[in-house]
């Protein structure tokens, strides 16, 4: 049998060895992942990132859903107070063309119109955090003008015809906004034109064509309200995708939680026997120290 | 070639391209910003000029957030088609035909391999090392059963060679004392 000069240093890197195994055991268990470096398991590394990229994706989703909720509240709100401003004008509208009413009592009426009409501008003007919501692409600057210098009165508008889309994860495209003149100047259901042909019908104390007119304001109202479906559409879309998309990080994450968990039961049982193997290493290197040539040169 | 040359090569190589595509995408977005900087707004990033070495190169070079071009071109401000459009590129093939995500995910793959692979030929060179020690040893290390027979021989050899002076020293004793067998001191 040979002597093995190595025999000492090949202890010492058998200890580095089970130190180095009970470190990363220890790890795993105070971690709770199977590996910390993707050179252990570049699979499951690969596989983690395509997780964590789809779970941002969702995440980033459910944040912008949630600041695009808000905006279409305030838009769908605003068309539920236009379409009440309009069935009040109907009603006015209607009284003044029944014929019985005196002058004075049709000018009073022209004028509840006007006020009306300023508030549907109003709303029209909506703005939602510094975004006039009716604008379009143009959402700096308030949408609609009113030029009360003509009889009837006229309105411009000064958005134009963009419309926003939000990208859900599942690919559906879900409507933001819609363009004010689709709304509020569209030809042949003209809103914001049709009460100003109202107002200056009765204005004068006579009645116009406001019985006509008022057939156009009724006309106006229905694609209104035809409009506003859209927007209540999206809302529930916008609401619909933003549960899946939290539903799917769930998933996604638990997904990641059984790619990346630790076998903390198997990963004990290594530990233990790495630390039976320590103890064993450390015993034999301490024996060894404790006689060497020099006790006997002392003898 | 070494592992690590490998190593720093493909990755670079990996985040050159990624990088240098990025830009090409940023460039070729001419769009609206939020101050109404229609068609003039400004890079996110610099732009360098070749693959090589883009991704030790890139910077954000952007100061204003209000600057970042999120509408499209000739649109108002509040418009989003251009924000849509990049927000699209993650699901488009546009990194060495592929999509960025798949992209990034092969090149942490192969980086995880590299590193793996080199952890594996570590380990192996290691016991190639102890392999080759043992061997020299069984050639040239102390033989401790050798030793114990060379200690025996020599030993008896000593024995002997005293028994030899012994014998000697007898015979020399008896011929100065004439025949008279004395101990001698």
């Amino acid at each position: 049998m040979r002597v093995d000069p190595f025999y000492l240093s090949n202890l010492s890197a058998s200890l580095d060895q089970t130190q180095a195994t009970q470190e990363q055991l220890s790890q795993e268990l105070s971690s709770g992942l199977s590996f910390s470096q993707i050179g252990q398991n570049p699979t499951a590394a690969a596989q983690n990132v395509q997780l964590l990229n789809q779970i941002g994706r969702d995440d980033s989703f459910t944040q912008t859903a949630s600041l695009t909720q808000g905006m279409l509240q305030v838009t769908d709100s605003a068309l539920g107070s236009v379409v009440t401003q309009l069935n009040q004008a109907i009603s006015l509208a209607t009284e003044a063309d029944n014929g019985t009413l005196s002058a004075s009592d049709l000018h009073s009426i022209s004028n509840q119109l006007a006020g009306i009409r300023d508030e549907v501008l109003s709303l029209a003007n909506t703005n939602y955090q510094g975004v006039f919501v009716f604008g379009g692409s143009q959402t700096g600057n308030a949408p609609f003008t009113l030029n009360s210098g003509t009889s009837p009165a006229t309105v411009t508008y000064n958005g134009d015809q963009d419309v926003n889309t939000l990208i859900a994860p599942t690919g559906q495209s879900i409507q933001l906004n819609i363009p004010g003149d689709q709304i509020f100047t569209q030809a042949g259901v003209n809103v914001l034109g049709t009460l100003n042909n109202l107002v200056a019908d009765f204005a004068t104390g006579g009645s116009g064509s406001g019985v006509q007119d008022t057939t156009s304001l009724t006309a106006a109202l229905n694609y209104v309200s035809q409009q506003r479906v859209t927007i209540d559409n999206s809302v529930t879309r916008l609401n619909d995708a933003s549960s899946a998309a939290t539903e799917e990080s769930t998933q996604l994450t638990q997904a990641q939680t059984n790619l990346m968990q630790a076998d903390v039961a198997s990963v004990s049982t290594q530990l233990s026997l790495t630390q039976s193997q320590q103890s064993a290493l450390i015993e034999i290197i301490a024996s060894l120290g404790q006689e060497s040539l020099f006790d006997k040169l002392q003898a | 070639m070494e592992i690590g040359t490998r190593l720093s090569g493909e990755i670079a190589s990996y985040l050159d391209l990624a990088t240098r595509e990025i830009e090409l995408t940023e460039a070729n977005m001419a769009s609206t910003d939020l101050e109404g900087d229609n068609g003039n707004a400004g890079n996110i990033f610099n732009a360098p000029t070749q693959v090589a070495g883009s991704a030790q190169a890139i910077s954000v070079v952007m100061t204003d957030p209000d600057k970042i071009a999120a509408a499209g071109l000739g649109q108002g401000t509040g418009d989003g088609s251009n924000a849509t459009a990049a927000a699209n590129l993650a699901t488009q093939s546009i990194i060495n035909n592929e999509t960025p995500s798949n992209y990034y995910s092969n090149m942490i793959s192969t980086l995880g391999a590299l590193v793996s692979q080199t952890t594996t030929e570590n380990t192996a060179l290691g016991a190639s090392v102890t392999q080759l020690q043992t061997q020299r040893d069984a050639l040239s290390s102390v033989n401790l059963d050798e030793e114990a027979s060379n200690l025996e021989e020599f030993q008896r050899s000593y024995q002997a060679a005293s028994q030899v002076f012994t014998i000697l020293n007898s015979v020399m004793a008896s011929a100065l004392n004439l025949g008279v067998e004395t101990a001698v001191a």
